[in-house]
C-alpha cells in the first residue's frame, strides 16, 4: 500500500518512532485558484508538521516525499 | 498499525461506534450496559471524559482532545491526533477486541471524530465507522437544544444529534407523553433520518446501536423510513435536514461540478450527507456519504429490479431546500425531474 510506504519514508528521513501518528490525505477542490489535488502529509507530533505535494496521492512517490523532507529540513523548517 | 488480512470476501476491519452526548444524558449509563451485558463481543473503549469504568477485562484509554487542522486552501478537515494516537496503539493489540467504543465528552464536536476515519487509507482499510450514537436526556434536552449560544459559538447539543444515526432518547420516564413528543419532532426537526430510540436507564437493545453499519456505502439510505419527512418549523432554528427524491439519470460530470463546489462553499455548514443516484449509463446504484467536506463515494449494488431513484439527504445549518433541489435536478440528463 502507497500510504503505507510513503509513512514509512517520513518515518526514517524524521527518525520517528512508531508513535507518533502519521496522516496522509489526498485533498481534492474544484475551484479555479486551487491545485485540483493535493497530498497532505501530517505528522502529528509536538509540534506537529506538515508536507504538501500538489499532486492526487498514486503519483506521489517515495522520493518525492523523502526529498521534500529534506528540502524543508535545509531550509530549517523541520 | 499492523497489516489487516487480506481477504477480500471479509470484512476485517474493526467496527467503530462513536457515542456522543451532552453533560449527564447517561452516556455512562449506557457505556456500562455496553461493557457488562452478555453479547460475546469484546469491546475496546476510547473515553475522553474523566470517570472510573470498573468492568473487569475492559480496554479502557483516557484521551485528550487533540484537534489537528488538515487544510489545502479551500477544502478544511479536521482529525483528531489524539484518536489515531490511540487507535494506533489499540490495532498493535487487535487480538484482544472486536469492536471499538469511542465515548466523547458532553462538548465534543463530532466532526473530527468521524473525519478521522475517512482521511487516510491506511486507516481506513484498518477500521470502518460503523455509526454516532447520540444520548439525549428526555427531561432536560429542549433547554439544551434551544440554548442560545454567543454568535460564533456552536450549540454542542445541536450538532451531537445532527451527527447522529442513532439516538438513544433516555429517561422517557420523566417526561409526559406530550414532552417526548415535543422534544421528538425537534429531533427530528434537526435531523429527520434518524432512527430513535426511546430508553429508560438507556435499556436499548445492543443490537440497534452496535454494528448497523450506519457507515456502510451499501447500506447507505436502504432503512431510512424517515426519508423525506418534513422538517418541523416551529422553532427558529438553523439546523434541520433536507432530503430529495426524484427519478432520472444523473450527470457524473454535472454532478462533480456541483457536489465540488456544494462541498467548498457550503461544506463547514453541512453536516453529514449520503445518498444513493442512478448515473446515466450504468447499471448499478452510485452511493456517497460525507461528513463536513469530505466526500466517499463508490458503486454498489446493481439496481435490479428496483425502481431507479435518486434519494440524497444533506443535514445542516442554513440548508436551501429548494435550491438543493434545483442545483440537482440541473445535474440531471435530461436537466429535470
Amino acid at each position: 500500500m502507497l500510504v503505507r510506504r510513503l509513512k514509512g519514508v517520513v518515518r526514517d528521513e524524521l527518525r520517528l518512532g512508531i508513535d507518533v501518528p502519521i496522516v496522509i490525505h489526498e485533498a481534492l477542490c474544484s475551484e479555479e485558484s486551487c491545485s485540483p489535488y493535493e497530498t497532505i502529509i501530517a505528522v502529528l507530533d509536538a509540534p506537529p508538521s506538515t508536507f504538501r505535494i500538489d499532486l492526487p496521492l498514486p503519483e506521489v512517490t517515495p522520493q518525492m516525499v523523502r526529498e521534500l523532507i529534506r528540502r524543508h529540513r535545509e531550509e530549517g523548517k523541520t | 498499525m499492523v497489516e489487516a488480512t487480506q481477504d477480500p470476501s471479509v470484512d476485517t476491519r474493526v467496527p467503530v461506534t462513536v457515542l456522543t452526548g451532552f453533560l449527564g444524558a447517561g452516556k455512562t449509563t449506557l457505556l456500562n450496559r455496553i461493557l457488562t451485558e452478555n453479547h460475546n463481543l469484546r469491546i475496546a473503549v476510547i473515553e475522553n471524559e474523566f470517570g472510573e469504568i470498573g468492568i473487569d477485562d475492559a480496554l479502557v484509554i483516557d484521551a485528550e482532545e487533540e484537534i489537528f487542522e488538515m487544510n489545502n486552501g479551500c477544502i478544511c478537515c479536521t482529525v483528531r491526533g489524539d484518536l489515531i494516537r490511540i487507535l494506533g496503539v489499540l490495532m498493535r493489540r487487535r487480538d484482544k477486541f472486536d469492536q471499538i467504543l469511542i465515548e466523547t465528552t458532553g462538548l465534543a464536536d463530532p466532526a473530527p471524530v468521524a473525519q478521522t476515519f475517512f482521511v487516510d487509507d491506511e486507516i481506513k482499510e484498518l477500521l470502518r465507522l460503523d455509526s454516532i450514537v447520540t444520548v439525549v436526556d428526555a427531561k432536560h434536552a429542549l433547554a439544551h437544544l434551544d440554548e442560545v449560544k454567543p454568535i460564533g459559538v456552536e450549540n454542542e447539543a445541536v450538532e451531537q444529534v445532527a451527527f447522529a444515526d442513532r439516538i438513544v432518547l433516555n429517561k422517557t420516564d420523566l417526561v409526559d407523553a406530550e414532552s417526548l413528543d415535543a422534544l421528538t419532532r425537534r429531533l427530528r426537526s434537526i435531523n429527520a433520518q434518524v432512527q430513535i430510540l426511546p430508553a429508560v436507564h438507556a435499556d436499548v437493545a445492543l443490537s440497534e446501536i452496535l454494528d448497523v453499519g450506519a457507515f456502510d456505502l451499501q447500506r447507505v439510505l436502504a432503512d431510512e423510513p424517515n426519508f423525506l419527512q418534513d422538517s418541523d418549523h416551529q422553532h427558529d432554528q438553523t439546523v434541520t435536514s433536507v432530503g430529495i427524491e426524484c427519478s432520472g439519470d444523473v450527470d457524473v460530470e454535472l454532478l462533480n461540478a456541483w457536489l465540488g463546489r456544494l462541498l467548498v462553499e457550503r461544506g463547514v455548514d453541512i453536516f453529514r450527507s449520503k445518498g444513493i443516484l442512478s448515473m446515466a449509463g450504468e447499471e448499478r446504484k452510485y452511493v456517497f456519504q460525507g461528513v463536513h467536506m469530505l466526500f466517499d463515494g463508490d458503486f454498489g449494488a446493481p439496481w435490479g429490479s428496483d425502481k431507479r431513484l435518486n434519494r440524497l439527504v444533506f443535514i445542516g445549518r442554513n440548508l436551501d431546500r429548494a435550491e438543493l433541489n434545483a442545483d440537482f435536478s440541473a445535474c440531471l440528463v435530461s436537466g429535470a425531474a
